[in-house]
């Protein structure tokens, strides 16, 4: 009996291996079934009910603050080393530098209102802490870190001067509203970088609120919210900006949820090697807000007829645009920062964030950007830009004297000013990763290839349209003298580099 | 992009120099509104190559100097063969008289209109066809090709924008019209008195300025601006044409070269959101009409050797030189409708296809139009008919695709709903005389003919029969007009009536035009553009490989006028599939069929004989019922035996069936039965709608193929063991033994009657099923492998397969066979219950050991005497 029960077992084995075997490697393969982005996509923890937690009164944020920590014992240490509070990175090393530095928006400047130093009052509002109006703000207290602006579900907390909580705010119901970071939260600073909506980043701005599909699949088909991707442990949020941080190590990439490789069609995904998602997937921004892609500051202080879309006598002259077509270039995640005090030539084009990468660089992928150009004030003796005081009573805003207002900037961000001042050319590259459409919407081959192209692919360093020249993968045998090889940092303006 | 805030109006006043401002503005709106706007194909761009040349008439004389018309022949013959380019031009082979055959969609035979070949059309960036159809039709013949090359004036354009505009001032409109102008005109500029030539264009030297210069390689608008709608901007949104029969093959087929996705272009699509796929993804994928349609003698393309293949070079390069190309560039069109494959120039579809069982099977029997063209988004002719005439002289259409089924032309085509339609399935017959299903579109077109060749009656006659000095003739608008609202609508424009048609007749009969009748034939319409792409065109096996499959689906057709049944055109280049019938409302349809002696398709799924599957069930019914009684009676005789006490017979163990005997026939059973499992899925798939169908494809041949290994291993087996002999009747006494055995089954059993022959280790069968499994492995198996095999080579070796009747014959036959198999392993699984106790049987065919009845029971035999498991 024993081996009659072992035999039809081993007899049942080989029949099942028989039909198995030939069966798995002769049928056809199944399709793939790809890797699921949500996974990546963190499940969202209900809000805790915190209207019977907290019983107030409160008089100031910071006792809201107080009121948080008894129970969040950590999360004001945890912030107040995060660069919402600090707005400074880690120090960084950055190419050409003998030194690393600590970089940030509190001593970096941009195009837009060029730098804070000086400006804490003004600038400050869209600060995660509470009273930062001059040089010798305490960073270390951790009752001058703002729980509210990014918990706050009330809708009712809005931040006045020097990020103290305006007028008339409601703290209590704020404080029993706390929830999960929204988009209104975050989007309270970020649409509304620049000194309005829309004005700074293109890709960012208020119709990303309640967006429809068309302006952003993931937050207008998917709901998500702004931390879905911008991912965040201990008060550290994902995701790092070309403009003022300089760590890499937040990157947040669309392939950490999307296989590059995707795309059902082969020729499709031969392009992402070369070419970053957003490129394809964000055709145009600002597409229902237009942004700001020029501001000249030289025309400053006339009495001329005011629109804050194109004149103000406090800040110049602008240009906006909508449905902008990025301009593409070269990048491989890395940008160079003017510095305060760096050298520059003012008969030049001055970048304050030089993007890095090129089309010999097997790292670099072509990107899309919004350009913003700007005329800024720079030292005519020293050949620096100046970073000047705006805000306050002694402020450009208010005295129109363009003298005083350097000197006193220059004081507070501790460089040097001869008296001599003109306006300068600078440039910015803002890079497109947001208001991501739908694939049905995505650029197609015509959109870069052939007669319609957007793209100037001899400006990004190839000999011709790479769909009858081939891809940089290729030897180059055709040089083109006329056409150099792209250069870090000089994208190609989309409209063919007028 | 708006350059304009639109607000600049609303402050001209306000500064001195508001007005200055307003106007440069206008200006730069305009600008840009033109540059954006304009199609391409106005703007003068200078020919990076060519060389500047003079026009010359057809004396030689430069028309500047003469004022002559231009002579392409002459102009372009100065350095291209203009004589051997004509000669071999396609398009030009178009008009002459031999290729002349009566289209009864224009109603007449194409005539060469005495135009010289017209180079311009094609080769001028901005030609302009229209001026040059207006020419044709006042009979300018000559100056036809000089008409071309007027470019539209912009101010034009420029106009009807600002219209739209309406903030922009008349002044800042003249100011930028005379900005626009100069670099618009074109050449030619047409004049209250005719042509004249822009003096501007001219160098001294009477040769044109290179501005001037705009030849090029033809654009695919231009070929558009003959062959239907093609649209290669990205930025303006299509406009889509809805029965314009200017745009011919749009119009017939409704196939559109677009690179836009029909969700972002202008057309009111049904559905149109959910269509992200482009209007042509060779369009859309940045190629041109002329990458396909190349002049075959142009090296780019040109991949044969010149002077005949030797096998041992791969690649020749003694060819045409680029120069020796432009002097005499052949102008016959690769890839036309001469029939020859034109996808697989390209593409390989072996290497995409691999989820696609019997990929050589479909592309032999269906042309990749057929799954990558299944819809058209635009609407196409239905019917066209010339027996009734609009009261401009024109005839009456119906368009299929508008608001789901055949209507008449819209009144606002825009407006319209677009709802497209799938084409019909008919067999294209190649060059070679093979054909594959590919999609067309079926046109009934319907006019009067006269005399007994049935000729087709004048279009003058039939005018002058409706129509009396541009009106209608009163006693023609008596009878048609319905509402008496002095029209005729389209409803009223048909010969619905036998007095309608009698009256027509009479009076193309009061014009000598005797017996005249109406015809009515369907005209096949081919489709090859509008393709899509892999991951959009039909992959899901079931919309062919099931009972309504999309391959036999009726195609609407258009009404023949008086309510005839036409007939199929005849050397259409088709193979007709079907018939021409009515739907369940009596409206024509196409009813293709699959197994036509032009088709010889078998579709597993779709196709089947009914009678064999009723034969089949029969049997099976039979054999089922048959097998129950049996067992019925059996319990009953087995309760009696019980109380009646009777003994049972003696039993002993007995090795029967070695350990390969075993799992052979294991092995066997699961593939027979995973074999009919998947057979049926194929034979039936709308009832297991839950499996892949291609993947059952897959397993039944993969469970074949270890069927026939595992036959051949034990035949094998059989033969080298002597076993053989086992399945052998022994001729000596065997109806004697069968009809004692068939006895013992018909009887014995109930009694309790000791089987009649002893089952042992050399002696397991029993003559009848010593018979049973002679057929069984003799001839059931073996047909079942060879039909199998054979439908199996339907792929690998069509020729076989089509000499033994093809598909059509075996995969019935091969059906006939799988019920056989059924039944039998119903019998088969009965009778293993009919040994000493029911599971014994099975028990042994596991384990080996059976408990036969012992001899002393003693019924004695001939053979030896007694027991059995039968099966």
């Amino acid at each position: 009996m024993r081996d009659f029960r072992y035999l039809w077992l081993i007899g049942l084995l080989i029949t099942v291996g028989v039909i198995a075997i030939p069966v798995g490697l002769l049928t056809l393969d199944p399709p793939p079934t790809a890797a699921d982005p949500w996974d990546h996509v963190p499940e969202r923890v209900p809000a805790t009910d915190h209207s019977t937690l907290l019983e107030g009164p409160f008089e100031s944020g910071s006792d809201v603050t107080r009121a948080c920590l008894e129970c969040h014992e950590n999360a004001a240490e945890q912030v107040s080393h995060t660069s919402h509070f600090t707005w400074l990175s880690e120090p960084v090393l950055l190419e050409g530098r003998d030194e690393p530095v600590q970089i940030g928006k509190a001593n970096l400047i941009n195009n837009f209102c060029i730098g804070v130093q000086s400006n804490w009052t003004g600038c400050t509002r869209c600060h995660a802490g509470y009273g930062w109006s001059d040089a010798g703000y305490d960073f270390t207290d951790s009752e001058n870190v703002d729980c509210l602006v990014c918990h706050d579900q009330s809708g009712g907390y809005v931040k006045g001067t020097s990020g103290q909580p305006a007028e008339g705010v409601d703290l209590l119901s704020a404080a029993q509203s706390v929830g999960t970071p929204t988009r209104l939260n975050c989007g309270g600073c970020h649409f509304n970088g620049g000194g309005g909506n829309a004005v700074k980043h293109g890709d960012l701005d208020e119709s990303l609120y309640y967006p429809a599909e068309s302006v952003d699949v993931h937050m207008g088909r998917y709901d998500f919210l702004c931390v879905d991707c911008h991912q965040t442990e201990d008060h550290v949020i994902g995701g790092r900006s070309t403009t003022s941080s300089a760590s890499e190590d937040r990157q947040i990439a669309c392939t950490d949820c999307h296989e590059p490789t995707l795309h059902a069609d082969a020729r499709i995904n031969a392009h992402t090697d070369t070419v970053a998602c957003q490129t394809c997937h964000i055709p145009t921004t600002a597409t229902r807000y237009e942004t700001k892609v020029s501001w000249d500051w030289s025309q400053a202080g006339q009495d001329r007829e005011e629109d804050p879309h194109e004149y103000l006598k406090i800040k110049g002259e602008f240009l906006y645009e909508g449905d902008v077509v990025p301009s593409y270039a070269w990048f491989n995640g890395q940008v160079d920062r003017y510095l305060l005090g760096d050298a520059m030539d003012p008969a030049a084009v001055t970048v304050l964030n030089p993007i890095q990468g090129g089309i010999d660089d097997a790292g670099s992928l072509i990107y899309p950007f919004k350009i913003h150009d700007a005329q800024q004030p720079y030292d005519t003796v020293f050949n620096i830009l100046l970073q000047p005081n705006t805000v306050g009573e002694l402020g450009y805003w208010t005295t129109f004297d363009w003298d005083s207002a350097l000197q006193r900037g220059a004081e507070a961000a501790g460089i040097p000013y001869s008296g001599q001042y003109d306006f300068a050319a600078t440039r910015m590259y803002w890079v497109q990763s947001h208001m991501v459409v739908p694939a049905e919407r995505a650029l197609t081959c015509t959109d870069c290839h052939g007669e319609n192209s957007r793209m100037d692919w001899r400006a990004l360093g190839y000999p011709g349209d790479p769909l009858e020249w081939g891809g940089r993968d290729l030897p180059q045998v055709i040089a083109d003298d006329s056409a150099p090889i792209a250069q870090a940092a000089t994208p190609i303006d989309a409209e063919g580099g007028s | 992009m708006s350059l304009s805030k639109g607000s600049f109006a609303g402050r001209a006043g306000a500064r001195p120099y508001g007005a200055w401002l307003l106007t440069l503005s206008a200006v730069a709106f305009i600008l840009a509104a033109v540059l954006l706007l304009a199609p391409a194909g106005a703007q003068a761009q200078e020919s990076p190559l060519h060389p500047t040349f003079p026009l010359l008439d057809a004396e030689g004389g430069n028309v500047v100097e003469i004022g002559a018309p231009i002579s392409t022949l002459k102009t372009c013959g100065s350095c291209h063969d203009s004589a051997f380019i004509t000669e071999h031009d396609m398009h030009a082979a178009l008009w002459s008289a031999e290729a002349a055959a009566w289209d009864p969609l224009t109603y007449g035979r194409r005539a060469r209109q005495g135009d010289e070949i017209n180079c311009f059309l094609c080769h001028s960036g901005d030609a302009n066809n229209a001026a040059r159809l207006e020419a044709l039709a006042a009979g300018e013949i000559a100056w036809a090709n000089t008409a071309t090359l007027i470019v539209e004036p912009v101010a034009a354009l420029v106009a009807a924008e600002d219209g739209e505009e309406g903030a922009v001032s008349p002044e800042a409109t003249a100011e930028a019209a005379a900005f626009a102008e100069p670099a618009a005109a074109g050449i030619v500029v047409a004049t209250e008195s005719g042509y004249a030539y822009n003096p501007d264009a001219f160098a001294a030297d009477g040769s044109l300025k290179p501005e001037y210069v705009n030849i090029q390689d033809p654009r695919s608008d231009a070929c558009g601006s003959c062959h239907g709608q093609v649209h290669m901007q990205t930025q303006t949104p299509l406009a889509l044409s809805v029965c314009d029969d200017s745009q011919a093959r749009t119009f017939t087929t409704g196939q559109v070269v677009s690179p836009q996705r029909i969700s972002s272009s202008g057309a009111n699509v049904a559905d149109r959101d959910t269509l992200a796929r482009p209007w042509d993804i060779h369009a859309e994928r940045v190629l041109t009409c002329v990458d396909c349609h190349y002049s075959v003698n142009n090296p780019v393309y040109t991949t044969s050797t010149p002077s005949g293949d030797l096998e041992h070079l791969t690649f020749d390069p003694r060819r045409l030189d680029f120069g020796e190309y432009l002097e005499r560039p052949s102008h016959q069109f690769a890839n036309g409708s001469d029939g020859s494959p034109s996808c697989t120039n390209c593409h390989d579809a072996s290497v995409s296809h691999g989820w696609l069982p019997y990929l050589e099977r479909h592309t032999s029997a269906l042309a990749c139009e057929s799954c990558h063209v299944p819809q058209l988004y635009a609407p196409a002719l239905a019917s066209r008919d010339w027996t009734v005439l609009t009261a401009d002289g024109a005839p009456v259409d119906t368009c299929r695709g508008i608001d789901g089924g055949i209507a008449s032309p819209p009144d606002s085509p825009a407006a319209a709903l677009i709802t497209g339609y799938q084409p019909t399935l008919l067999q294209d017959v190649d060059a070679d005389g093979s054909s594959a299903l590919s999609p067309y579109n079926l046109v009934t077109v319907s006019y009067w003919v006269a005399g007994d060749d049935a000729q087709p009656v004048e279009l003058e006659a039939v005018r002058a029969a409706y129509l009396d000095g541009g009106a209608y003739a009163a006693e023609v608008l008596a009878l048609f007009d319905g509402d008496a609202d002095g029209a005729l609508s389209s409803a009223e424009l048909m010969l619905d009536s036998s007095a309608k048609t009698d009256l027509i007749a009479a009076r193309l009969a009061g014009q000598g035009i005797a017996g005249a009748r109406i015809s009515a034939e369907i005209v096949p319409y081919p489709i090859h553009h509008g393709v899509i792409g892999g991951s959009d065109a039909t992959r899901d096996c079931q919309t062919c490989h099931q009972e309504d499959s999309r391959i036999t689906a009726a195609f609407p057709l258009g009404a023949a006028s008086g309510g005839a049944t036409p007939t199929l055109a005849e050397d259409s280049g088709v193979r007709w599939n079907g018939s021409v019938g009515a739907d369940g409302e009596g409206l024509l349809t196409f009813q293709p069929e699959t197994q036509t002696p032009a088709a010889q398709l078998y579709i597993f799924g779709r196709d089947s004989q009914q009678v064999i599957d009723l034969l089949g069930v029969l049997i099976l019914l039979g054999t089922s019922l048959g097998v129950t009684a049996h067992a019925s009676l059996r319990v009953i005789a087995a309760r009696r035996a019980q109380q009646g006490g009777q003994a049972h017979h003696g039993v002993q163990r007995e090795y029967l069936y070695s350990i390969y005997e075993r799992q052979w026939h294991w092995l066997q059973t699961a593939v027979i039965f995973g074999l009919t499992f998947t057979g049926l899925v194929i034979h039936r798939p709308q009832y297991f709608s839950a499996f892949s169908f291609a993947w059952m494809v897959d397993l039944h041949n993969v469970l074949a193929l270890i069927l026939v290994i595992n036959a051949a291993l034990s035949l094998f087996y059989h033969l080298a063991s002597g076993e053989i002999k086992q399945f052998i009747p022994r001729p000596y006494g065997f109806f004697d033994q069968a009809i004692q055995q068939a006895l013992f089954y018909l009887r014995g059993i109930f009694r309790g009657d000791p089987h009649p022959f002893e089952k042992t280790r050399d002696h397991k069968m029993n003559p009848l099923q010593q018979m049973t499994y002679f057929g069984i492995l003799n001839v059931l198996l073996p047909l079942q492998i060879i039909t199998g095999a054979l439908m199996w080579g339907a792929q690998q070796f069509p020729a076989l397969t089509n000499l033994l009747g093809g598909l059509p014959v075996l995969a019935p036959f091969h059906t006939l066979i799988a019920w056989l198999f059924v039944t039998f392993i119903i019998a088969h699984v009965y009778l293993t219950t009919t040994g000493h106790e029911p599971l014994a049987g099975i028990k042994a065919m596991v384990g080996g050991y059976d408990a036969v009845e012992s001899a002393e029971t003693g019924a004695a035999s001939s053979a030896k005497p007694s027991a059995e498991t039968g099966d």
